[in-house]
C-alpha cells in the first residue's frame, strides 16, 4: 500500500468498515510511513472532535408550534378530501350530462323524440321495437329496390336451413321483421296560426317542391271577410303535401316554424308484416306458377292442358294483383303525407309567445351544440393523449436521465 | 417498541395526530440536530424540522415501512434542508460560491506536510471544526453531519441520501478529506505558516 492508498483509506479504517485483508495491509503501511502516521493521528483526532459537538436542544416552543401546524394539516387534508368529493361530484354530473346529451340523438332535432314516440305508440303490434323506429329506418324505407335485394339476402341467410322448396314460413318473419328494412306509411298533422298568410302560404310550396314533394290538394278560404278593409280579412288554407319520406320530418319541422303550432300530430303505418306476407305470397305463387308451367309442357290431353291453363291464369292475376299492391305500398312509403292547415290570425300576443320558444329552442340548439363541441374537444384530447403516449415513454426514459444529468453537471459547475 | 411504532403509523395513517406526535417524539432532536448543523443558524432550523415533520405527517400515506420509518424520516428532513439551502444559494450565489471553492482544496490534498498535530489541541478548535463543517459543500455537510455528528452506520446513511454504501463510504472519506484541507488551510491563514 503506497501514501496516496492508504490516505484514501484512513477514514474507513476508522470507522472500521476495511475487510480483514485491506486492514492488515493499512497497518503494515502505518508502522512503516511516519508521515502517515502523522496523517491517520490528524484524521482521528478531527473525527474525534467532531464527534464532541455537542447536540443543541430543540427551541422552547418546538412542540408546541409543531402541534398546531399538525393540527392546522388535518383541517386542511380533511377539507381537502371533503372538496376533491365536491369537485369529484361536480365532474361526475357533468360527466353523465355530457353522455346522456350524446346518448339522445334527437335531442338536437326539436321535439322529434316526442315524435319518434309517437310513431311507436301508433304502430301497435310492433310496439317494443322502439329503437328501429327513428329516422335511419325511415331513410332505408326511401330506397325500397334495395330494401327489397336486401331482405332476400337477409332471408336467405337467416333461413338457409328452414327452407323447403322455397316455401317461407311465416313463423320465421317475426325474428326477420327486425331485421329488415321496416315499411313505414309516413303521415303528419300540422295545423299552424301565421299572421303573414301569403308568405307562409308561398314558403310551404317552396319547402315542398324543393325537397321534390308535390301538393296533392290545396284550398284556401276566407275564415273572416271584411269588404271594406280587405286587408283585415282572414284566410285559411288546408294543404295536403307528399314529400319523399327520407325528409318528412326534416319539411315537418320546418313547416313547424313558419308559424304558431296549434296542433300537431305524426303517425307511422308499420306495414312491414303485411308487406312482407304479400311478398311472400307472391313468391310462392311465383313458384307455383313455374311448377305449373312444367307440368304444362309435359301435359298430353288437351283436358289437362286447359285446366293448367286455367290455373296459371288465375295465378298470374293473383301475381299481378300482389305486385300491385306491393308497387301501391312502396309508392306510399316513399312518399309521406302532410295535412297541412294554416290559419291567418291578427293576435299580438302570440307573437309573444312565439319568441319565447324560437329564443328557448335556440337557447336549447346552443346548449347542445357547445355539448357536442365539448364531448368532441374531449375525445380529441383523449386521442390525443394515446397519440402522444409513445412519445412520453420516449422523452422519459431518454431524456429524463440525460436531463437530470445536465442538471447535475450544471449543479456541480455553480 | 418495533409494534408500538407500527401501530402509531398505522393511526397516523389514518389522521391521527396525536399518535403522530407520540411517533415522533423520540426523533425530533436528531432532525432539529442535522437541520441546525446543516443550515447553521437556530431560526432556520427550527422552521425547517418543523416543515418536514408536517411534510412527514402529508406524506405518511406514501410510507410503505419498505425502509425504516426512522432513515424515510431524516431522508426527508435531509432533502427539506438541501431545498431551502439550494433556494438560498440561488438569491446570493457570488457570496458563498466564494467561500466555498472546494474543488481547490481537493487538489491541494496531497499536500501531505501540512500535519500538525498541535492545531488540534486548543479550545478553539472544536468552533474552527464546525466553522469548517460550515464551509464544506452541501453533499460533504451531510454527510460528516449524518457519521461523525449523529453517528449513523453506512447502512443507515446509504438509506437515508437513497445511494449505495460504496458510494457512502467513498464521500465520507473525500468529505473528511475536504475538512481537513479546510481547517489546515483556516490555520494556515490565521498563523501565517507556509506549508
Amino acid at each position: 500500500m503506497n501514501c496516496k492508498d492508504f490516505e484514501n483509506t484512513i477514514s474507513l479504517y476508522i470507522d472500521d468498515v476495511l475487510d480483514e485483508k485491506e486492514k492488515q495491509s493499512f497497518e503494515e503501511h502505518l508502522h512503516q510511513c511516519e508521515a502517515c502516521r502523522e496523517e491517520y493521528s490528524n484524521f482521528q483526532i478531527l473525527i474525534d472532535t467532531i464527534g464532541e459537538i455537542q447536540e443543541v436542544e430543540l427551541p422552547e416552543d418546538f412542540q408546541e408550534q409543531l402541534g398546531q401546524k399538525l393540527r392546522k394539516e388535518k383541517a386542511n387534508k380533511s377539507k381537502a378530501t371533503s372538496k376533491w368529493k365536491i369537485i369529484g361530484g361536480v365532474a361526475a354530473a357533468l360527466f353523465i350530462t355530457v353522455v346522456s346529451a350524446t346518448m339522445l340523438p334527437n335531442l338536437s332535432s326539436d321535439k322529434s323524440t316526442l315524435e319518434s314516440m309517437d310513431f311507436v305508440a301508433m304502430d301497435g303490434e310492433e310496439g317494443p321495437k322502439l329503437q328501429t323506429t327513428s329516422t335511419h329506418d325511415i331513410a332505408y324505407v326511401g330506397d325500397e329496390g334495395h330494401g327489397g335485394a336486401r331482405n332476400f339476402e337477409n332471408r336467405q341467410l337467416i333461413d338457409e336451413s328452414m327452407e323447403e322448396a322455397g316455401t317461407i314460413q311465416l313463423q320465421e318473419e317475426s325474428k326477420e321483421v327486425s331485421d329488415v328494412a321496416r315499411k313505414i306509411i309516413m303521415r303528419g298533422r300540422v295545423a299552424i296560426e301565421v299572421e303573414d298568410f301569403d308568405n307562409v302560404h308561398r314558403r310551404v310550396i317552396e319547402i315542398t317542391e324543393g325537397y321534390n314533394g308535390y301538393i296533392e290538394q290545396s284550398e284556401i278560404y276566407y275564415n273572416f271577410l271584411d269588404q271594406e278593409n280587405p286587408n283585415n280579412s282572414l284566410r285559411s288554407a288546408n294543404m295536403q303535401l307528399r314529400i319523399p319520406s327520407d325528409d318528412f320530418l326534416d319539411i315537418f319541422h320546418q313547416i313547424k316554424y313558419l308559424g304558431i303550432v296549434v296542433e300537431e300530430n305524426t303517425s307511422g303505418d308499420d306495414i312491414t308484416r303485411t308487406y312482407m306476407d304479400i311478398e311472400n305470397q307472391l313468391e310462392n305463387l311465383k313458384i307455383q306458377e313455374e311448377r305449373l308451367r312444367e307440368i304444362l309442357k309435359k301435359a298430353e290431353e288437351v283436358d289437362d292442358l286447359l285446366r293448367i291453363e286455367n290455373e296459371l291464369n288465375r295465378i298470374r292475376t293473383e301475381i299481378n294483383m300482389l305486385t300491385g299492391r306491393l308497387q301501391n305500398f312502396d309508392q306510399l312509403v316513399s312518399m309521406s303525407t302532410i295535412d297541412l292547415r294554416i290559419t291567418q290570425v291578427k293576435d299580438k300576443g302570440l307573437h309573444i309567445q312565439s319568441i319565447q320558444e324560437g329564443l328557448w329552442d335556440r337557447a336549447k340548439n346552443n346548449f347542445v351544440v357547445s355539448i357536442n363541441n365539448m364531448v368532441r374537444g374531449f375525445e380529441k384530447v383523449f386521442i390525443s393523449m394515446f397519440f402522444l403516449l409513445p412519445w412520453l415513454i420516449l422523452v422519459t426514459f431518454i431524456g429524463g436521465p440525460i436531463g437530470y444529468y445536465v442538471y447535475k453537471r450544471g449543479w456541480f459547475k455553480r | 417498541m418495533d409494534h408500538d411504532e407500527k401501530t402509531l403509523i398505522e393511526k397516523s395513517q389514518k389522521g391521527d395526530v396525536e399518535s403522530f406526535e407520540i411517533l415522533i417524539t423520540s426523533y425530533q432532536k436528531t432532525a432539529f440536530n442535522i437541520a441546525y448543523r446543516m443550515l447553521g443558524n437556530f431560526e432556520d432550523a427550527n422552521d425547517i424540522t418543523q416543515e418536514a415533520f408536517i411534510k412527514v405527517y402529508k406524506s405518511i400515506d406514501k410510507f410503505k415501512g419498505e425502509s425504516s420509518f426512522t432513515t424515510w424520516l431524516y431522508a426527508i428532513v435531509n432533502n427539506i434542508c438541501l431545498d431551502f439551502l439550494r433556494k438560498k444559494k440561488k438569491i446570493k450565489i457570488i457570496s458563498i460560491d466564494k467561500s466555498q471553492g472546494n474543488e481547490n482544496y481537493q487538489r491541494e490534498i496531497p499536500d501531505e506536510t501540512n500535519t500538525p498535530e498541535v492545531l488540534f489541541e486548543k479550545k478553539e478548535v472544536r468552533r474552527t471544526v464546525q466553522d469548517a463543517i460550515n464551509q464544506l459543500k452541501d453533499e460533504h455537510r451531510t454527510i460528516i453531519i449524518l457519521r461523525d455528528i449523529q453517528g449513523f452506520s453506512y447502512e443507515e446513511i446509504a438509506e437515508i441520501l437513497d445511494i449505495s454504501t460504496g458510494t457512502v463510504k467513498s464521500r465520507i472519506s473525500r468529505a473528511r478529506r475536504s475538512l481537513k484541507v479546510i481547517i489546515g488551510n483556516g490555520l494556515k491563514v490565521t498563523t501565517g505558516e507556509e506549508g
